[in-house]
């Protein structure tokens, strides 16, 4: 498999931790952004109803301290929250702000079914059936072409999900478009493309899903939503001839699924530079319809003939992952907007390349012994980074750990791997040039046990994690991982033991040379060049 | 065999304490006494927030600076100190001679004595020791542990002989002189004007059995005190010190002592050097703790600290207290776990001190208590300034033991079960047991949710086959949290963990190493090397005479 190209901002390049990765994005990643400025973060716990556990955090600026909920800060009120959460409310607000929304009626539970289809009995068809406090999706039926179909939905959303409270309003074909904005000022749009490939006449619809799934992998809001090769998709194919082993022609994009959710395999997709004046007025005036709103996100279903769109929700705390890792476009940092927004004094501060360790921080959190962590600020300076392969006999001889310890000893950043080649790669990264420069001949030198042919060095120019890792290959749970890791503690205790050993020999070797006769003996002597020194 | 404890406050079970080990053990029972009222526990890493302006040592490895807050005020913690004892009374409590002037000033009963610094020579020493008279002692201004006090000198020879021991082979030369004064050791806890805690500190001895050699008597003694957390981390050895002191008894490692005669191997009593720690409160007169209590008022912003003092009987057959030390940053583990006596809990004495208001009743304490390492681990591993432990919500607990049979085996229904505890509120955890059955241990602040969740574990489940649930009552203390033990993350984190040990061992090594190579290079030992070769062979030629 060659290499792939990072393709989003360089900050952003293997600066993602398994933690921050997939839901947590825009948590991390605004967090990051402060953190990186010097700023004061602290993350801590708060529990809902359920007693389930909700990462929350705050940023502070010496006296000045703002509290997120993960890309929301504590400018938007929670008045302003509490309409977006409610998809009624907030079109109450847009209509009586004179901005475009879906035609519909909202039905509480004293609404029998009958009184909804009789309502539906006016309206054009095709319409639209969502609840009015759903999120992600849930419980929306879109397209709905008759009255026959809605009859049979009704039920299934008051009852089986338990939705009582729907909209029913109609449907306006177009491209849904997610749009940012802070204040007065657009930063971005995404369009959400359902999973598809791109023939290029050579490959198979096969290969060419798994060269997808590897950026995918790369890609830290999607690593974990694949393209499955599922019933769906096999049967989508079929659909248009197809199956696993066809070449689709070259330039010709076949699509795998319906629906274009980002969790079944769907792509986001910059369209910031699609957006028109009118398009982006609306979604301005959409905000300032809501007291107390000053960022947000709108859904919106684009109407490009005509140059107009109408708004379907609007989101007060909009996922950004989309916006800074699309699949296709141009990544935009909504991340360094926000953190601008609130503390603009920080807006030209040097961010450090250093990240922190989100998995680490977060544990005891989520284990729930810890209520808050704050944070230890970056190192103030410039890094300076070096990439060493070390060949020789270098793995199976305890080297990682080895180099571990000296770069902690010596205040470097960086992580020690095994290498398919029985090379070791060693990544180190500090404040002092020379400090990671010199730590070629360190290399060099290694553990007792290995023998070292060559080092290969060259710069390091890619984020580098606080604190030292030694890179494990599988994150998978075996019972092969633990018996390893059981190994590995074993090995652990006894190099502990000998150290042991080791320094206890030379403390007594230092009492006995101390106590013995012959120094004993020669006290006359020691005490005349004492006496001579003076 | 002589009697021993193995139990002691039942709030600080072997168990929880086994979550703190060395010098983290000081701090860790007092901020867990103040978690444990419902106070907000923050640790911190060095120089945080009011830690810059406190005076701290080696503190690199977090685990020692804590705070701890009401709704009203906050108040920070070195191990056992808090920010009530002043910095300037620390600053009087390491120099001996001002806890001397001050102790002089108000009256306590001090041993006569002077300080040297490095550049008096040994002869003023010893005038000044014929002024005084012997018997005298000598120490190293900055010492501890009992590195390089001699005491008992009875003679000029012996002093001239002793100082150049500390001062140039030992390299300290600051010292310190004092009268010798023969009696008991004891450790004496105040708190402003009451004495919480008073242990007597034996020096390292063995009790004969008449069958067994003094070698394997050390050897039974230290596998029980590896049974008292305090005493785990300092075994009795048979070094080259303690041979040359029962040499001099007539003994060697090898002897038999006769039935109930008490061998000592030392005349140092830190329990660091094989010292028994017994507990004395009940038994101390009143004047003794008088001396104590005297001695911590001496000195102005201590309010709270150790005494050591020798227990002395005068001329006048009158029994008085002679200080001749004050520890404001005092270890407890000798006061909590005594090798005889009670376990007092001067933890519990502290934070009535700072936070009077949540003084509560021993018994009502729930016995439970926070993983000590994760919480740490954050700050540990550099990317923390400081961690909130997760607040008690009821100090009221009721826990359950739940052993479940069937097939339970799937991490998957684990995980089902945590999440079904933690929805509920619960803490506990989940371990697998030897026949493949799990057992399940969970509390709560009331019997009806514990009722609730065993519902839960009775439904049908698409993870498991459950056959049956065998249910009691759980007595023994709880972590918060839910752990399902045997996850490749607990152990992940006991590998960290001994990973971040062998690092502080290696520091560790690598001072002895520094030490040993310079004394190796120094100049006198290089100028003295036909010497020494000498000296092998007169040793050879000696052992040729004696055999």
């Amino acid at each position: 498999m060659d290499e792939i190209d990072f393709k989003w901002m360089p900050h952003h390049e293997g600066a993602v931790p398994p933690a921050g990765q997939g839901k947590r994005i825009s948590t991390y990643t605004v967090a990051l952004e402060a953190w990186r400025r010097g700023l004061n973060v602290q993350f801590y716990s708060v529990f809902d109803d359920e007693n389930s556990l909700k990462v929350r955090y705050s940023i502070g600026n010496e006296n000045r301290v703002h509290h997120f909920s993960l890309s929301m800060g504590d400018k938007v009120t929670q008045e302003a929250f509490d309409v977006c959460a409610n998809k009624e409310l907030t079109k109450q607000y847009l209509s009586k702000a004179g901005v475009p929304v879906p035609e519909g009626r909202m039905f509480n539970e004293n609404s029998d079914e009958e009184e909804i289809i009789n309502f539906a009995k006016t309206m054009r068809f095709p319409v639209v059936l969502k609840p009015t406090d759903g999120n992600a999706g849930k419980g929306v039926f879109a397209n709905i072409q008759s009255i026959d179909e809605l009859r049979g939905i009704i039920p299934y959303v008051r009852g089986v999900l338990g939705f009582k409270e729907i909209i029913v309003e109609n449907y306006i074909p177009g491209d849904e478009f997610r749009i940012c904005v802070i204040e007065d000022r657009l930063l971005g749009a995404m369009n959400r493309r359902p999973a598809s490939i791109l023939g290029d006449g050579k490959h198979s619809v096969k290969q060419l899903i798994d060269q997808i799934n590897q950026i995918r992998k790369m890609n830290p809001h999607l690593t974990s939503r694949l393209i499955k090769k599922d019933r769906e998709v096999i049967t989508m194919l079929e659909r248009k001839g197809y199956n696993m082993n066809s070449i689709p022609a070259d330039g010709e994009r076949v699509f795998l699924r319906e629906k274009s959710n980002l969790s079944a395999g769907g792509d986001a997709i910059d369209v910031t530079d699609e957006l028109t004046q009118n398009v982006k007025n609306i979604a301005i005036n959409a905000g300032k319809a809501i007291p107390g709103l000053f960022h947000y996100g709108v859904d919106m279903i684009v109407d490009k003939e005509n140059d107009t769109g109408v708004i379907l929700e609007v989101n007060a705390r909009p996922g950004i992952g989309g916006h800074l890792f699309p699949m296709e476009g141009k990544p935009r940092d909504f991340a360094k907007e926000i953190i601008d927004y609130y503390f603009p004094e920080t807006k030209n501060d040097v961010r450090s390349w250093l990240f922190f360790d989100f998995d680490t921080v977060l544990e005891p959190i989520k284990n729930r012994s810890a209520a808050s962590v704050q944070l230890t600020p970056p190192p103030n300076g410039n890094i300076h980074g070096k990439k060493y392969i070390i060949s020789g006999k270098v793995q199976v001889v305890g080297y990682r750990a080895w180099i571990k310890r000296q770069a902690l000893l010596m205040n470097l950043h960086g992580y020690a791997e095994n290498l398919d080649d029985g090379t070791v790669l060693v990544v180190v990264a500090g404040t002092d040039k020379e400090v990671v420069e010199d730590f070629k001949s360190i290399c060099f030198k290694g553990p007792e046990k290995a023998v070292v042919e060559n080092v290969e060095q060259s710069d390091w120019n890619k984020p580098v994690k606080i604190g030292f890792d030694i890179i494990q290959k599988d994150y998978k749970l075996t019972p092969f991982d633990l018996q390893r890791a059981e190994k590995e503690k074993e090995r652990i205790v006894q190099e502990k033991e000998k150290i042991e050993r080791e320094k206890d020999r030379l403390n007594k070797k230092y009492q006995r040379v101390t106590t013995s006769k012959s120094w004993k003996y020669t006290y006359p002597l020691r005490r005349m060049i004492e006496l001579l020194k003076k | 065999m002589e009697e021993i404890n193995t139990e002691w406050l039942p709030h600080l079970s072997n168990e929880i304490v086994a979550n703190a080990h060395g010098n983290l053990l000081d701090a860790y029972v007092v901020a867990l006494e103040g978690w444990r009222r419902g106070l907000t526990l923050k640790w911190h890493a060095k120089d945080h927030e009011k830690f810059k302006d406190m005076s701290t040592w080696f503190v690199d490895r977090p685990g020692q600076l804590f705070s701890l807050s009401s709704n009203e005020k906050t108040h920070y913690f070195f191990r056992t100190r808090g920010d009530k004892v002043t910095n300037e009374a620390v600053e009087i409590g390491k120099d001996k001679d001002k806890t001397k002037l001050a102790l002089k000033q108000a009256g306590v009963p001090v041993p006569e004595g002077k300080q040297f610094s490095a550049e008096i020579k040994n002869e003023t020493i010893m005038e000044y020791a014929s002024d005084i008279g012997y018997p005298v002692v000598v120490k190293p201004t900055d010492g501890s542990f009992g590195r390089g006090v001699i005491s008992n000198i009875t003679s000029q020879n012996e002093l001239d002989y002793s100082l150049t021991y500390v001062r140039s082979e030992l390299n300290y030369p600051d010292i310190i002189l004092e009268k010798y004064i023969p009696g008991d050791e004891y450790r004496l806890y105040v708190v402003e004007s009451q004495v919480v805690g008073a242990i007597h500190r034996i020096p390292a001895h063995v009790v004969g059995d008449g069958v067994n050699s003094i070698k394997s008597l050390i050897n039974s003694k230290n596998s029980d005190r590896s049974l008292n957390p305090r005493l785990i981390s300092c075994p009795i050895t048979l070094s080259k010190e303690t041979l040359e002191f029962i040499e001099k008894k007539g003994y060697t490692a090898d002897a038999v002592p006769p039935k109930s005669e008490t061998v000592f191997l030392s005349d140092k009593s830190n329990i660091s050097l094989g010292g028994d720690p017994v507990d004395v409160l009940d038994e101390i007169p009143e004047a003794i703790k008088n001396v104590a209590v005297r001695a911590i008022q001496a000195v102005k912003g201590l309010n709270h600290g150790a005494v050591d003092l020798i227990r002395h009987t005068s001329h006048s057959s009158e029994e008085i207290g002679v200080v001749l030390e004050l520890n404001p940053t005092a270890q407890l583990g000798g006061i909590l776990f005594p090798i005889k006596g009670d376990s007092r809990d001067v933890p519990a004495a502290i934070i009535d001190y700072y936070f009077p208001e949540t003084k509560m009743d021993a018994m009502q304490k729930p016995p439970v208590y926070f993983d000590l390492q994760e919480v740490l681990e954050p700050i540990a591993n550099n990317n923390a300034v400081s961690t909130q432990v997760k607040s008690l919500e009821k100090v009221s607990y009721y826990a359950q033991r739940y052993k479940v049979s069937g097939a339970v085996h799937k991490l998957s229904y684990h995980h089902w079960m945590k999440t079904k505890a933690l929805s509920l509120s619960l803490i506990g955890y989940i371990a697998k047991l030897d026949d493949d059955n799990i057992e399940v241990v969970v509390a709560g602040p009331d019997k009806e949710t514990l009722t609730q969740f065993k519902t839960h574990l009775m439904e049908p489940n698409q993870h498991a086959e459950v056959i049956g649930v065998e249910e009691e009552v759980w007595e023994e203390p709880l972590k918060i949290g839910f752990e399902i033990q045997g996850e490749r993350k607990s152990i992940l984190q006991e590998l960290n963990n001994k990973d971040n040990d062998l690092l502080e061992i290696k520091k560790a090594q690598k001072v002895w190493e520094k030490k040993y190579q310079n004394m190796i290079g120094s100049y006198s030992w290089q100028i003295t090397r036909p010497l020494r070769a000498l000296g092998g062979v007169v040793k050879r030629i000696k052992g040729n005479i004696h055999t």
